[in-house]
């Protein structure tokens, strides 16, 4: 009898200790996959892989500039060394076709490759105005000069003063838009003075306007017609479409005793050959040891291409940052900013991802 | 025919034809035969300087000399002397009593060659002390027919080449430490012994087991004598008493006159029980060798002794140990009692409670033992998950039911138990990293470590001991185990939102390893006293406990293997 109480003593021990453990079951995970964004190829002959999620490589995309032009680019980072590869996407010149984007279909999309460009200024009738310019050069020195140098395809800020001004030191900028002349959207407009009242035109008037002086919107109307003061203004007259499509133009005009006195343009002289229209091209960035090598400063990429397939538009996690992915291939050269170091790609090929926006 | 018997059939035919009858040859031929035996010849002879000797003056019969031939001549010369005629019938009144005058010549010799002879008057005295006492019972010629089926040869065979066996193996193992081999062929040369009208000498030193065979059966099949109180008396010297007084109740019923009669003496016996004159039913019945010892016994055995010695078979040849004897009853008399069952009848009245009771073979042979017991263990065994072989500890508990064969399984015991078994690992190692891909381009990773360190088992046993000795068993078991719980630490991180959580001594998880199994075992047991066994075993079980997939082994087999060294404590046995 009494080993039988032992017992039941040992029992109800035994289970209030099995009930009073911790009892925390193996948490559910998901199943896992393959990675799906990946890079491979030979890359001076030797073999590179990248996966995204794999070996602290990350996948980073958005939105970028390329020498100010807009431009989507997506970017495998490894955290743990410095070799990155790095895909952009200069946007076409219409983005958007009805409210989806327009990027570009299946086939074979063009390297940018840069091209220099040297453009000259017309002052119109005031001939001595070319003697009071001073252009910034790529240093920030400012300088008389006739003509300006353009290196690479992009939107270029021309920072100008003029002597001989009531205020030499007031710094003017100009945007040029070397290599990416507008073709679809046309913001160019007509610069009317009569006394001390400017009228601006555009030459196409389908478009949403919108008009800038000196940094000031003035309109939204298609034409802006005021009273200017006399001064150097800068006029920028920008278009959208309703897809969301834009572009823009930008002038420099004097008005002087209460009427025009000229209106920069600037024109191109012949001295460079270059291509006038690079939207929509390809470039390829590679970071090899903790140096950038880039495929838009080989010419070597003039004659190949970025061939694209099974280009999906997705809808990244939080929704509101639409993607587009792809598979590719394509064969490259990139050389290093001096020109001193180059990276044969070969065979790359795999699935990447561009972000539409930041 | 020999010149001797040829003078002998002459002096015959003399005698024919002067008492005018018929005499032929073969009559003397047949005589002849009757008087080949040495005690017969012997008896004769010292009949013959009896009456010359001590009678007849003057004719002198040199035994050594005098031939079977010369005897008539003697008698009718002494018959002339004394003027007594002769008559045939002399000789067929010395034939009638050859056996007595055989006898006491034997007694006479009085050394170790004693041949005894047992006369149905012997039990006559028996049965009047039996009376006397209350105990009597009618004997019947049943009874040894009874007993001898039961001893047949083919049961004596097969019983010799057992417990031969047993012996071997006994031997075989006895680095372990056994010591107390049976006298398997104990039975066997009792009864052998009876065959050969034993001598005195050869019982000397003997047990009482020994003395209870003389008891039983001397010479006489057709007659038995039976002593109850035998069966109880287990442990002293004395039991030759039993012989000793049984000779002389012998020689007080034979037909030779107490005078006549030689005293026995022996050295080595209890003094107490040498009887020279008196009552030899009283000493008999009475002899402190048997009521003394029977009546201890009787008081101190226990039901568990008992049952417990009728359960782990009969003890034949431990009767040397003494120590051995004062833990166990002694059942050599259930392999040799051939008594009926009206025999049984008579001690149950002697014992009333006590179970014990008659050993007949029958019934001891169908007692059966239950009993129930507590178990532990501490041994090692292999720790799972390396590929070379690495132990860690190993504990178990649990209870333990036996119960005792019977029959032709007698020297079995078959037995279930139910043990919680304890192991604790160092290499049941579990990392899960889970890499989810996204199409955005982003991943989750989840991350789980897992340690598994202690595994807990319920196993169920069922297993089979033999036993080799008294106090020594081997066990073969197969079982069913199935895992009860499992102690780990556990570590994990499952979201980019949530940190690191650790959570130790968690018993939640037992993924990964093996829910059932099956356990083959084989072990020795040592039994040190009535509660107390101890036990060593070894066990391996069938299933690879561990999942290599799930935890990332090398293809490797986990096994259970054990060695396991254990206590038994007997918790109540109840015998039915």
């Amino acid at each position: 009898m009494l080993k039988t109480k032992y017992i039941w003593v040992l029992a109800v021990i035994g289970i209030i200790s099995m009930t009073g453990c911790k009892k925390e079951q193996l948490p559910e995970l998901p199943e896992g996959n393959d990675p799906i964004y990946t890079m491979g190829g030979l890359v001076n002959g030797e073999e590179v892989n990248m996966s995204v999620g794999e070996n602290s490589v990350v996948m980073r995309h958005g939105i970028s500039s390329m020498n100010g032009v807009k431009a989507y680019f997506g970017e495998m980072e490894s955290l743990t060394s410095e070799d990155n590869i790095r895909i952009e996407f200069v946007r076409p010149e219409k983005e958007f076709t009805g409210m989806n984007y327009t990027l570009f279909e299946e086939g074979e999309l063009p390297f940018l490759t840069h091209k220099k460009g040297k453009v000259k200024f017309d002052f119109g009738g005031v001939g001595n105005e070319l003697n009071n310019l001073r252009i910034a050069d790529d240093n920030g020195n400012f300088a008389n000069v006739s003509t300006h140098e353009i290196q690479q395809y992009g939107y270029k800020t021309l920072r100008l003063k003029f002597d001989q001004y009531q205020n030499s030191n007031e710094e003017f900028n100009i945007i040029l838009k070397h290599g990416f002349s507008d073709e679809l959207m046309n913001p160019n407009f007509q610069v009317q003075t009569q006394l001390d009242t400017v009228y601006l035109e555009p030459l196409v008037s389908d478009y949403n306007h919108e008009w800038y002086i000196d940094g000031v919107l003035v309109s939204r109307e298609i034409t802006y017609t005021d009273v200017l003061s006399d001064g150097i203004h800068q006029v920028i007259h920008i278009v959208r479409d309703d897809s969301g499509n834009e572009s823009f133009k930008t002038v420099l005009i004097r008005q002087k005793w209460s009427k025009e006195f000229w209106q920069m343009d600037v024109n191109y002289t012949d001295e460079y050959e270059f291509d006038a229209y690079n939207y929509g091209q390809m470039v390829v960035s590679m970071q090899k040891d903790g140096e950038w090598y880039r495929s838009d400063i080989s010419s070597e990429n003039a004659s190949t291409s970025f061939t694209v397939e099974n280009v999906s538009f997705i809808a990244n996690e939080s929704g509101d940052r639409p993607l587009v992915a792809f598979n590719f291939t394509f064969d490259a050269v990139l050389v290093n900013e001096s020109h001193t170091d180059s990276l044969i790609l070969t065979g790359m090929n795999g699935q990447f991802l561009l972000g539409l926006e930041n | 025919m020999s010149d001797a018997n040829r003078h002998m059939d002459e002096q015959f035919r003399k005698m024919s034809e002067e008492l005018q009858a018929n005499y032929h040859q073969d009559y003397w031929k047949e005589a002849s035969k009757l008087m080949e035996n040495d005690s017969l010849d012997q008896a004769f002879k010292d009949a013959a300087s009896v009456y010359t000797a001590a009678e007849v003056g003057g004719i002198e019969l040199a035994s050594g000399s005098l031939g079977d031939a010369f005897m008539d001549d003697a008698f009718r010369e002494a018959s002339k002397q004394v003027t007594i005629p002769y008559e045939s019938a002399f000789w067929n009144e010395l034939e009638a009593n050859r056996a007595d005058i055989e006898m006491n010549t034997a007694f006479h010799q009085a050394s170790g060659a004693v041949k005894a002879q047992y006369s149905p008057t012997f039990w006559g005295d028996a049965n009047a002390a039996l009376q006397k006492e209350g105990l009597h019972y009618e004997y019947k010629s049943a009874y040894w027919n009874e007993a001898r089926d039961l001893l047949d040869k083919v049961d004596r065979r097969s019983f010799f080449f057992r417990w031969s066996g047993v012996a071997v193996l006994l031997l075989l193992i006895s680095f372990v430490g056994l010591n107390e081999i049976r006298d398997d062929n104990f039975v066997q040369d009792s009864r052998q012994r009876n065959l050969n009208k034993t001598t005195f000498g050869e019982n000397r030193g003997n047990d009482n087991q020994v003395a209870r065979t003389e008891d039983i059966g001397i010479e006489n099949n057709s007659t038995e004598l039976y002593n109850p109180n035998s069966y109880l008396n287990t442990a002293d010297q004395n039991s030759n008493v039993n012989i000793n007084t049984q000779f002389e109740n012998a020689n007080n019923s034979s037909p030779i006159s107490n005078n006549d009669r030689t005293e026995l003496t022996d050295a080595e016996a209890d003094s107490d029980a040498r009887v020279e004159n008196g009552d030899p039913t009283n000493q008999f019945v009475e002899g402190p060798a048997i009521n003394e010892g029977s009546e201890e016994k009787i008081e101190n055995i226990k039901e568990e002794d008992l049952s417990l010695e009728i359960a782990e078979g009969i003890n034949f040849g431990n009767h040397h140990d003494n120590k051995a004897k004062s833990e166990s009853f002694d059942f050599a008399p259930l392999y040799i009692n051939p008594l009926p069952s009206s025999v049984s009848k008579i001690e149950q009245k002697l014992s009333r409670n006590v179970p014990f009771g008659p050993p007949t073979i029958e019934k001891a042979l169908k007692m059966t033992r239950h009993n129930f017991a507590l178990i532990g263990g501490i041994g090692i065994g292999n720790s799972y998950g390396f590929e070379t072989m690495t132990t860690t500890p190993r504990y178990s508990a649990g209870l333990e039911y036996t119960v005792n064969g019977s029959g032709a399984l007698r020297q079995f015991e078959f037995g279930v138990n139910t043990m919680l078994n304890y192991s604790t690992h160092e290499n049941v190692r579990k990392e899960i990293k889970v890499d989810s891909f996204l199409v955005d381009g982003s991943s989750k990773n989840y991350w789980v470590s897992l340690r598994v360190f202690d595994l807990f088992y319920v196993n169920t046993n069922a297993f089979v001991n033999y036993r080799i000795g008294l106090k020594h068993k081997l066990r073969f078991g197969l079982g069913v185990e199935r895992l009860a719980m499992v102690q780990s630490n556990m570590s994990y991180k499952i979201g980019d939102d949530t940190g690191l959580e650790t959570v130790n001594n968690n018993w939640g998880v037992k993924r990964g390893i093996a829910q059932w199994d099956m356990r083959c075992s084989l072990g020795y047991e040592y039994r040190l006293n009535k509660k107390l066994s101890m036990n060593i075993t070894g066990a391996f079980g069938l299933a690879d406990r561990t999942a290599n997939d799930f935890y990332s082994l090398e293809p490797i087999n986990d096994r259970e293997m054990n060695i396991m060294f254990g206590v038994k404590y007997n918790l109540l046995t109840r015998i039915r």
